[in-house]
């Protein structure tokens, strides 16, 4: 039984063109008080609320609440608050495309159908392609593209395994689904590019960081995340999640340890932790489900702090890279303290908010028994403190430069509705992690969760602490460089250059010789008849009455010649030599 | 001074590792491996890192390039 209420993705979208055509105060309002509202909103609908419209012969369902949709959209409405206070002086257009993505990952969370999540997918995919593109770096443009392709090969595989899925009598609705046929294999194989698994992997690193400072807030909180989701809903227990998402814990581990960008960290660390909640996706079990969540929710959370803070060291410095950054902290005050909270979360120190999440996630692989999973997870946990944990904080905040920049003079905190941006969801870090029963209450799955035993304490120092030293003792090998790292959008760039330099550009070449091929007989065609029957051609002349009577007594002379060729009498005359 | 507080770090943070290992023989710890080995997530927290840090520098002059490599 379900009643009509109006779904929260699409009063986000209602506010889209009263962000663009409002006064500039009123659409700040919405900014800050929009997903505040909504976020009640969302937990004032009850479970039964539902919103269903027909389209093209479909039953669209708009809105089907479950308990992981309403925590994975609690989340995406609080990086949503957070990023907009953040793009507080930004330009609108930044503000509607962020919004219209916003909208679309929020609506994907509370969707019941295919139809309408590929609708979702796709808009979302447009918007933050837009969002990309208003970060102001010489190689935005063609990032952005680049997004915009992988993003579109995703979105077409989803269209083909949801066709083909509905082509063989499949449900239109989203449930869970087998890896059973080439469609369900379609299907996955598009959630998985959204959520930055191999060969794909590549995309986070390289089109978050070419995004302006606030862009990457809801960036980082949406694509990946909304992925996670699906893949949670439709594909949980899916045995070959596990080995993808053990490659993309490590890929985020190795490819950070060596970076420069210190919001390209960011972005591999987002690949490492969304690895973790891959793997738990695959063990797929109630608990492992508990810790895809809750995590999701947290590293939100944290991330959306650490990219705050790393926008605020780009606003103040104008650059982004660990060689020109460092000795902020003395600068950044509020920042910095709200960055060793989220560091501290994103190790999972106790009393921060992934110390619970993270430990359900090794639990169910200890569960189940996987004994390399788990160990490849440790080891993983342990090496955030070279990603996110210390060395983004080091490199940004707490290292000294090699020599003074100038710009520390103009560097200055955060102000405002921008400490709000930050702040808050540093708290809630804490907050998760200091009442973690609180949250435990909110699964999907009720089950009975003691993180605080003695054992588990000191279980998590003992991951911790080797990372931290070994971070200490080889920090000249951590060290700053400035070099960029080949990935395998190496691979894409180069088929890319081929297939414009050897496909494009050569047909555009022959196209054009064709072209003029065409033209240049064309125009000589013309000219020909117009020589001949134009209005001074020479079939258009008038002629003198001689000059006719002279070519009329030529005609006819031929005529009699050829005529006489042909009788038996001319021919024997000229044979008897006349 | 400096490399006096560097010291000191090295000390405190080797301090703190050594207390979380002379806990251990009151841990029971709960893991999918059939045998549990003295100081087991010790060694895989500290021996993954030490991985993963080798990984990083032998695979880094292969895949380092310079920043306008691709505006080349």
């Amino acid at each position: 039984m379900t009643s009509n209420f109006f779904p929260p993705g699409l009063i986000l979208f209602a506010a889209v063109p009263a962000l663009a055509l409002l006064p500039r105060r009123a659409a700040q309002c919405i900014l800050g008080l929009l997903p505040l509202a909504i976020l009640a909103y969302l937990w004032w609908l009850p479970d039964s609320a539902g919103f269903e419209l027909r389209l093209a012969g479909f039953e669209l369902r708009w809105l089907h609440l479950s308990a992981m949709g309403r925590l994975f959209a609690s989340a995406f409405l609080i990086a949503t608050w957070a990023g907009g206070l953040f793009a507080w002086g930004e330009k609108r257009r930044e503000w509607c495309s962020a919004y219209t993505y916003a909208a679309a990952a929020l609506s994907i969370t509370h969707c019941g159908d295919l139809i309408s999540l590929f609708i979702f997918w796709e808009l979302m995919a447009v918007a933050s392609t837009l969002l990309v593109w208003t970060g102001s770096f010489r190689g935005t443009p063609a990032a952005g593209m680049r997004y915009l392709l992988v993003h579109l090969t995703g979105g077409v595989l989803l269209m083909g395994g949801i066709a083909g899925h509905l082509l063989h009598g499949g449900s239109p609705t989203m449930q869970a689904m087998e890896l059973t046929n080439v469609s369900s294999g379609l299907i996955l194989a598009g959630f998985l590019i959204n959520a930055g698994a191999p060969p794909f992997s590549f995309w986070v690193a390289d089109a978050y960081p070419h995004s302006s400072p606030s862009a990457m807030v809801f960036l980082s909180a949406l694509t990946t995340k909304t992925a996670v989701f699906v893949l949670a809903y439709c594909f949980a227990g899916t045995a070959i999640l596990i080995p993808v998402g053990l490659y993309m814990a490590i890929y985020g581990v190795i490819y950070a340890l060596r970076e420069n960008n210190v919001r390209r960290i960011l972005a591999y660390s987002i690949v490492n932790q969304v690895g973790f909640m891959v793997v738990a996706v695959g063990i797929g079990d109630e608990t492992a489900l508990n810790g895809v969540t809750l995590h999701a929710l947290v590293h939100i959370l944290y991330k959306t702090v650490l990219v705050i803070a790393a926008g605020t060291a780009l606003r103040a410095t104008g650059s982004q890279l660990g060689t020109q950054l460092g000795g902020l902290a003395s600068r950044l005050p509020f920042v910095s303290l709200c960055t060793v909270i989220a560091a501290a979360a994103s190790m999972g120190i106790p009393l921060t908010s992934s110390f619970i999440s993270k430990s359900l996630i090794l639990q169910s692989a200890t569960e189940h028994h996987l004994a390399g999973a788990w160990i490849i997870l440790v080891a993983c946990s342990a090496a955030v403190v070279f990603n996110a944990g210390i060395r983004f904080a080091w490199l940004t905040l707490f290292r000294t430069p090699d020599s003074p920049p100038r710009w520390q003079e103009n560097a200055t905190d955060v102000i405002g509705f921008q400490r709000l941006a930050i702040g808050v969801p540093a708290f809630l870090c804490l907050a998760i992690g200091c009442a973690p029963q609180l949250f435990y209450h909110l699964l999907p799955y009720q089950g009975s969760y003691h993180p605080y035993t003695a054992v588990h304490i000191i279980e998590q120092f003992q991951i911790l602490l080797p990372a931290i030293v070994l971070f200490w003792l080889a920090r000249p090998l951590l060290a700053p460089r400035p070099l960029i790292q080949l990935d395998t959008d190496w691979l894409l760039r180069k088929l890319l250059l081929f297939s414009w330099q050897d496909g494009v550009l050569r047909l555009l070449y022959i196209t054009l010789n064709l072209r003029d091929v065409i033209l240049t007989s064309s125009v000589r065609s013309f000219k020909f008849l117009f020589r001949h029957y134009g209005p001074r051609g020479i079939l258009a002349r008038s002629w003198p009455t001689g000059s006719i009577a002279l070519w009329v007594a030529l005609i006819l002379a031929s005529y009699v010649v050829l005529y006489s060729l042909q009788s038996r009498s001319l021919w024997q005359f000229v044979h008897s030599g006349f | 001074m400096n490399r006096l507080s560097s010291r000191t770090v090295t000390r405190l943070l080797l301090g703190i590792l050594l207390l979380t290992l002379l806990a251990e023989p009151w841990l029971h710890h709960h893991t999918p491996l059939s045998a549990s080995p003295f100081a087991l997530v010790l060694l895989i927290s500290g021996f993954g890192c030490l991985i993963f840090l080798a990984v990083a520098c032998i695979i880094s002059p292969l895949i380092s390039r310079r920043e306008d490599y691709y505006d080349q």
